[in-house]
């Protein structure tokens, strides 16, 4: 045994060192991940709510899930003692990742409010301007019985259209394809409301 | 989108308008460092290529199969030894297979470990959630398109060596506005693929 | 103590890793599209610079020179994962616009130059001041990188409007060639103050600095000019 040992030191020492090494790292990032994933946890959820507060002020708002087309989807029905709308959480591929967008509809049909939640894998400067309210506030008003559209300029609401931000197409076209999404969701509940 | 589309788009984007280095900022050291010579720059690109591939086949099924959703923060740490480790084994098989392979890529793989472009594309393909077979076809876009911007500098490069520079840009100074004129061309892409 | 506070100025200054070492170009290029997230990962890599080469230094005797990278990189993936969950934790909107530079902070060439030239040779506590040093280099680097590109590009200041509403930003200066750009003219600059006080200038990336110069020159480093 001991002159094993002698004979392998060089391969024994090392690898005992390393193993070592990796389980005091993993038991580390264990102990932080059990101390932080409340927090990230309670983060994410609190940004969640401040936003549906932001793009549609209720008491409460129901969490609930649906299938279309064979992939389910949540959505959060808002309440004021009766229902008053739904927000949708929905992402698309944009420039340089998903773009998460939260869209807000009345109970009538129209876009309350559309918050871009994420642009952060779009240019800086450019796509990335695509998350600001002034910019994203064009949606609100426009309805949600029909798709919106991305104009490069002069648009107008009657058409549901939306002017881009300026050298951005992609990312604006993602945004839209986004909202449009929830509008899909919007007008399958509806007529399964009926 | 049918399957030869999306792989295709991968290719474009990959390659032209999200080239690794002069849109996403990995690798700069090797573009930087090795990209005096046209062929030691061919040499380095096939040996990242290579990696990459070879780090995304293997980091792929461990992320989906092993870390899942539960493990993920252990994430950095696996991938980053696992790519020491494919490192290494790759050198170690070509030294005793394939010697001349070795003789001309063997002195770059020890670098390649401690590319972010390699831990970068492993990282990106299991954060955008892609399918097996898209993460491989990401990994050989990223290194073609690592492979396209190190020969086009090279060859910008080695007509610098002649040029009359002057006093106060020259070295590194000018070595990096050049690559900002070669990254100003790849803006060009930009739209390319979706 | 006056040698410890040497160790401390020097990467701020004279070693100040991002303009005369020039390592961890990437993260420098890539994240300094406004000043606040140029501190952001300034201040990130500062941290696992300052544990890394503590734990290092800790470890220097007990880790045999065989495994000697693949330990150092382990031990900086894990202080990298931790900040990262941190990070997520506390200051969650630093962490959506670095993305996936936090994760890489594990193959920024600094912190393992740092492991392999500095902490593996020295004492715990010049190994600290050697990483906050350096750490702080680099933190001073991209947040005035970050200050020049977001004032020309977007036409603000840490958010703040500066010239914006006067002149119109060019927002090249936020794209990938500003930022090629505008790193050239910092080394340029750099590189004047150094002649100045009668120093070298930044010629190439050179062998000296890369943190895997010692396995390479074994496969003559020199004659490629190899640099990861």
């Amino acid at each position: 045994m001991k002159k094993f040992f002698e004979e392998n030191k060089g391969i024994i020492i090392p690898t005992v060192v390393m193993v070592l090494i990796c389980v005091v790292v993993t038991g580390a990032l264990a102990v932080t991940n059990m101390e932080t994933k409340n927090p990230i946890k309670e983060q994410e959820e609190k940004t969640q709510a401040d936003s549906m507060k932001e793009v549609m002020n209720a008491e409460t708002y129901e969490e609930n899930t649906a299938m279309l087309e064979g992939e389910e989807f949540t959505y959060y029905i808002a309440k004021n003692g009766e229902e008053i709308g739904y927000i949708f959480v929905t992402a698309e591929k944009g420039y340089g990742g998903d773009d998460k967008v939260m869209t807000a509809v009345n109970l009538d049909g129209t876009i309350k409010a559309v918050k871009v939640l994420d642009v952060s894998g779009e240019t800086p400067g450019l796509g990335q301007n695509a998350g600001n309210p002034e910019w994203y506030g064009a949606f609100s008003g426009l309805s949600a019985k029909t798709e919106t559209k991305i104009v490069k300029n002069g648009a107008d609401k009657d058409k549901n259209e939306v002017e881009a931000v300026t050298g951005a197409t992609i990312s604006s076209t993602a945004i839209k394809n986004a909202v449009n999404k929830a509008i899909s969701y919007y007008n399958y509940l509806e007529k399964e409301g009926d | 989108m049918n399957k030869v589309t999306a792989i295709t788009s991968i290719l474009l984007a990959g390659i032209l308008t999200n080239n690794m280095v002069l849109s996403k900022f990995l690798g700069i050291c090797p573009f930087l460092g090795v990209s005096k010579k046209v062929k030691t720059a061919l040499s380095m690109s096939i040996a990242v290529t290579l990696v990459m591939v070879i780090a995304s086949a293997v980091t792929w099924p461990i992320d989906t199969y092993i870390l899942k959703q539960d493990y993920n923060y252990l994430q950095t740490v696996v991938f980053i030894l696992v790519i020491a480790a494919i490192v290494q084994l790759i050198e170690i098989v070509l030294k005793k297979y394939i010697p001349p392979i070795y003789k001309a890529l063997g002195i770059y793989l020890p670098l390649i470990t401690t590319n972010c472009a390699v831990l970068g594309i492993t990282l990106i393909n299991v954060q955008n959630k892609l399918d097996f077979v898209s993460s491989l076809f990401n990994a050989l876009a990223a290194g073609l398109g690592f492979m396209l911007a190190m020969i086009l500098f090279a060859g910008v490069r080695e007509k610098l060596e002649t040029a009359d520079i002057p006093e106060f840009l020259k070295g590194l100074p000018i070595t990096l506005v050049a690559a900002a004129l070669v990254s100003l061309s790849f803006l060009g892409f930009a739209g390319i693929g979706g | 103590m006056n040698k410890n506070l040497k160790t401390l100025t020097n990467g701020i200054i004279t070693e100040n890793p991002t303009l005369r070492l020039v390592l961890g170009t990437c993260p420098t290029l890539a994240v300094t599209t406004a000043a606040k997230n140029g501190i952001g990962m300034g201040l990130a890599a500062t941290a696992v610079l300052i544990c890394s080469n503590a734990a290092i230094s800790l470890l220097r005797k007990v880790i045999p020179d065989k495994v000697r990278i693949p330990a150092f990189i382990t031990i900086i993936a894990g202080f990298v994962s931790v900040v990262q969950m941190l990070v997520k934790a506390f200051a969650p909107s630093i962490d959506k616009s670095l993305g996936i530079f936090l994760p890489l902070i594990v193959v920024n060439c600094i912190i393992l130059a740092r492991a392999e030239m500095f902490a593996s040779k020295n004492p715990v506590l010049p190994s600290i001041l050697d990483g906050l040093g350096m750490g702080v280099g680099f933190t001073c680097t991209l947040t005035l990188m970050g200050m020049i590109r977001e004032l020309l590009g977007n036409g603000t200041v840490f958010g703040l409007t500066v010239t914006a509403n006067h002149i119109t930003p060019m927002v090249i200066f936020l794209l990938p060639p500003g930022g090629f750009f505008v790193f050239g003219m910092l080394v340029a600059a750099s590189n004047a103050l150094a002649k100045r006080n009668g120093k070298k200038a930044v010629e190439h990336l050179g062998c000296e600095t890369c943190p895997m110069a010692s396995v390479c020159q074994k496969t003559n480093c020199t004659e490629s000019e190899v640099k990861a």
